[in-house]
C-alpha cells in the first residue's frame, strides 16, 4: 500500500535530500518519548489538581482538551498519560520480546526434546487466546496496572516464542552457522553471538507491531477496571472513569480514545516501514 | 486422513487436559489466602465458616488430592458453586453461553461479509486508489480499540438518535455489539483475503480460463474466489477465538449478558470457581472450535484429504 523509500533514507550528502517516511515516523516516536519525560514540567496544570477550571468545560485555551467531571485539565492528565501508555508498552512488549525469544532460540536451535517440550507448550498457551490468559492472570494477581501490563506481556510470550523459533529454524541451516561450528564456537556462542543478531531484525518489526497490541489491550483492561485504577490518568482509565458524562461532555469521550487510536497507528505504521526497510522481499505487500 | 484426524483430536485433547491442570493450579498463585481473599467483601464470616468453606472447597488437601476432587466432579459435570448466592457454576455459564455465542457468531459473519469483499475488490485493483483507500482503513481499523468504538457506537445510534436499545436481550439490542465486534475483525480479515487473492490471480490458471473464452466474472467467482477461500477457512477457527476474547470486552461495553460480562463481574467479586469455570469453558470452546475448522480445511482442500 505505501511506497516503499527507494533511496536509503539517512544518507545525507545527496542534493535532494528528504526525509524518508521511516525517519518521519522515528522522529514522532522520539517527540513523544520526550514529551512523556518532560511531562510534568511541560503540562499547564497540576494533571491531579482538582478544580483546575470549572467542571465539564469543553476544549478552549485555559483548557485545550477541556477539564473532566472533578475540573481537571484533560490535557495535563493526557501528557502524564503518555508517560503510562509508552511505559505499559515497554514493560509489556519487553516481557514478551524476552522470554519468547529465549524460548524461540532455544527451541529452535536444540531440537529434540526441548523442542516439542516448549513449542508444546506454546501451542496449548497459544489455543488459550491472550485475552484469558491476560484475563486470568489479572483475576489471580489482583487489577493493577503493573498487573495488568505484567499479564499482557506474559500472555503474549507464546506469539513472540513462535515467530523467533522460525526465524531461529531458518538461520539454523545458513553456511555461516556450519562453518562456525566447525571452526570450533561453542553452541552458546553459535547461538548468541551468531544466530540473535540475525534474529533481532524479524523481532524488531514483531515487536514494534506488537506494541500497539500491548497498548490497546492494557488500555481494554483498565476500561474494564481491571488494570489502571482512578484516579490515574491512563487513557483507557480515564474513559472509565468518566463514563457517566460522555453525553454532556463528548470531548471526555473522544480526546482520550483519539489518543489510543493515534498512538497505536503509530506503532502500526512505524513496525509496517521497518518490515519494508528490514525485509526487502516484503516490498510492497502490506 | 484419519490418521491426520485422530491427530488433531489427541492434541486437543491434550490441550483441554493442560487447561484443567492450570484451572486446578491458577487459584495457588494468589497472593494471601484466596479463601480469606473471596470473602473480604463479607466482614460477617466467622473463621470457623472460613474454615468449612476452605475445606468445601477442597483447599485444605494436599494439590493432587485437590486435582484428583476436581477432576472427578468436573467429568459429572460439576463445576462448583458460586461463591456469591451459591449458584450451580455449570448452569449459569450454560445459561449465558448462548447469549455469547450469538453475538460472537453474528459478528464473524458480518466480518467474513465485509472483509472478504473488501479484501477482493483491494487485490482486483491492487495499487490503485480502491485498494489504497481499503487498505489504509483496515490500518485505521486495527488501531481503534473495540471498546472505545463500542461506546462511541453506543452513545451515538443509542443514547442520542435513540435507534437502539441501550440494553436488552433482544434482535435490536444485538445489532450495535455485533457490528463493533465485526468492524475490527473485518479490518484482520480484510488483509488476510486481499494477500490471498493477489496469490490466486497471479495463477496461470485463471489467464488458462479466461482464454477458453469464460467471462471475466465467471473466473473470478468461480476460479479465483473459490480456490482463494480455503486459505481463509485455515484461520477463521483463529478468528473465531479473536471473536470469543473480543465479546469480553464489547459485552461489558453493551451490556450483554454473555459469558464474558459475567467473568468479568467474577474478578471483581474475586468468584474464583466461577473463574475457572469461565477459562475452562471458554478455551474448550476455542479448541473444538479450530478442531472443526483444521477438519473442515482438510476436507475442502483435496491435497490434505488425499494424505
Amino acid at each position: 500500500m505505501e511506497q516503499v523509500i527507494k533511496t536509503p533514507s539517512l544518507c545525507a550528502g545527496r542534493l535532494t535530500w528528504r526525509p524518508s517516511r521511516l525517519a518521519v515516523l522515528l522522529g514522532i516516536v522520539a517527540a513523544l518519548v520526550i514529551v512523556a519525560l518532560l511531562a510534568p514540567l511541560i503540562s499547564p496544570y497540576d494533571f491531579e489538581a482538582m478544580a483546575s477550571g470549572p467542571r465539564l468545560s469543553p476544549p478552549s485555551w485555559a483548557h485545550w482538551f477541556g477539564t473532566d467531571e472533578f475540573g481537571r485539565d484533560i490535557f495535563s492528565r493526557i501528557l502524564m498519560g503518555t508517560r503510562l501508555t509508552l511505559m505499559v508498552g515497554l514493560v509489556s512488549v519487553g516481557v514478551s520480546l524476552g522470554f519468547g525469544m529465549l524460548i524461540g532460540l532455544i527451541a529452535g536451535y536444540c531440537g529434540g526434546w526441548p523442542e516439542k517440550l516448549l513449542m508444546r507448550g506454546m501451542d496449548v498457551l497459544f489455543s488459550f487466546t491472550e485475552i484469558v490468559i491476560a484475563l486470568s492472570l489479572v483475576a489471580v494477581l489482583g487489577p493493577s496496572l503493573e498487573n495488568a501490563m505484567l499479564a499482557i506481556g506474559i500472555a503474549a510470550i507464546p506469539f513472540y516464542a513462535r515467530v523467533c523459533y522460525g526465524a531461529v529454524l531458518v538461520e539454523k541451516k545458513q553456511v555461516y552457522v556450519e562453518s562456525t561450528i566447525a571452526l570450533g564456537a561453542s553452541h552458546f556462542r553459535v547461538l548468541f553471538v551468531h544466530i540473535l543478531p540475525n534474529v533481532v531484525p524479524v523481532m524488531l518489526v514483531v515487536a514494534t507491531i506488537g506494541l500497539s497490541n500491548a497498548i490497546l489491550a492494557t488500555s481494554g483492561l483498565s476500561y474494564l477496571g481491571l488494570g489502571a485504577q482512578p484516579p490515574s490518568p491512563e487513557w483507557g482509565a480515564m474513559l472509565a472513569s468518566s463514563k457517566n458524562y460522555f453525553q454532556r461532555a463528548p470531548w471526555l469521550l473522544m480526546i482520550p480514545g483519539g489518543c489510543i487510536v493515534l498512538i497505536v497507528l503509530l506503532f502500526n505504521v512505524l513496525g509496517e516501514q521497518l518490515r519494508s526497510v528490514l525485509d526487502p522481499r516484503r516490498k510492497g505487500e502490506s | 486422513m484419519t490418521t491426520y484426524l485422530l491427530q488433531r483430536l489427541m492434541s486437543a485433547a491434550l490441550t483441554v487436559w493442560i487447561t484443567t491442570l492450570a484451572i486446578c493450579f491458577l487459584i495457588h498463585l494468589v497472593p494471601g489466602d484466596p479463601v480469606q481473599i473471596m470473602y473480604a467483601q463479607s466482614a460477617t464470616t466467622s473463621p470457623e465458616q472460613l474454615e468449612q468453606i476452605r475445606h468445601s472447597l477442597g483447599l485444605d488437601r494436599s494439590i493432587i488430592h485437590q486435582y484428583i476432587i476436581y477432576m472427578g466432579k468436573l467429568l459429572q459435570g460439576d463445576m462448583g458453586v458460586t461463591i456469591r448466592g451459591q449458584q450451580s457454576v455449570a448452569e449459569l455459564l450454560l445459561l449465558r453461553l448462548p447469549n455469547t455465542l450469538l453475538l460472537t457468531l453474528s459478528a464473524l459473519t458480518l466480518a467474513i461479509a465485509f472483509g472478504g469483499v473488501s479484501g477482493f475488490i483491494a487485490a482486483y485493483k491492487q495499487g490503485q486508489w480502491p485498494d489504497k483507500v481499503l487498505m489504509t482503513g483496515t490500518v485505521v481499523g486495527i488501531s481503534v480499540p473495540p471498546f472505545w468504538l463500542g461506546l462511541i457506537v453506543l452513545s451515538l445510534f443509542s443514547v442520542e438518535l435513540g435507534w437502539f436499545p441501550v440494553a436488552g436481550q433482544g434482535l435490536g439490542s444485538l445489532v450495535l455489539p455485533a457490528v463493533t465486534l465485526a468492524a475490527c475483525q473485518a479490518a484482520v480479515i480484510g488483509r488476510i483475503v486481499r494477500s490471498t487473492m493477489i496469490d490466486v490471480f497471479a495463477q496461470d490458471y485463471l489467464l488458462t480460463a479466461r482464454a477458453k473464452g469464460l467471462s471475466k466474472p465467471k473466473v473470478l467467482l468461480r476460479h479465483a474466489l473459490r480456490s482463494g477461500l480455503i486459505p481463509i477457512v485455515s484461520v477463521l477457527g483463529m478468528q473465531f477465538a479473536y471473536m470469543m476474547g473480543g465479546a469480553i470486552v464489547i459485552e461489558y461495553v453493551f451490556s450483554w449478558n454473555g459469558v464474558g460480562r459475567l467473568a468479568i463481574q467474577a474478578i471483581f467479586q474475586r468468584d474464583y470457581p466461577l473463574i475457572q469455570g469461565f477459562v475452562l469453558c471458554f478455551s474448550m470452546i476455542v479448541v473444538l472450535v479450530s478442531v472443526a475448522m483444521d477438519l473442515l480445511y482438510a476436507f475442502l482442500d483435496p491435497r490434505i484429504r488425499q494424505e
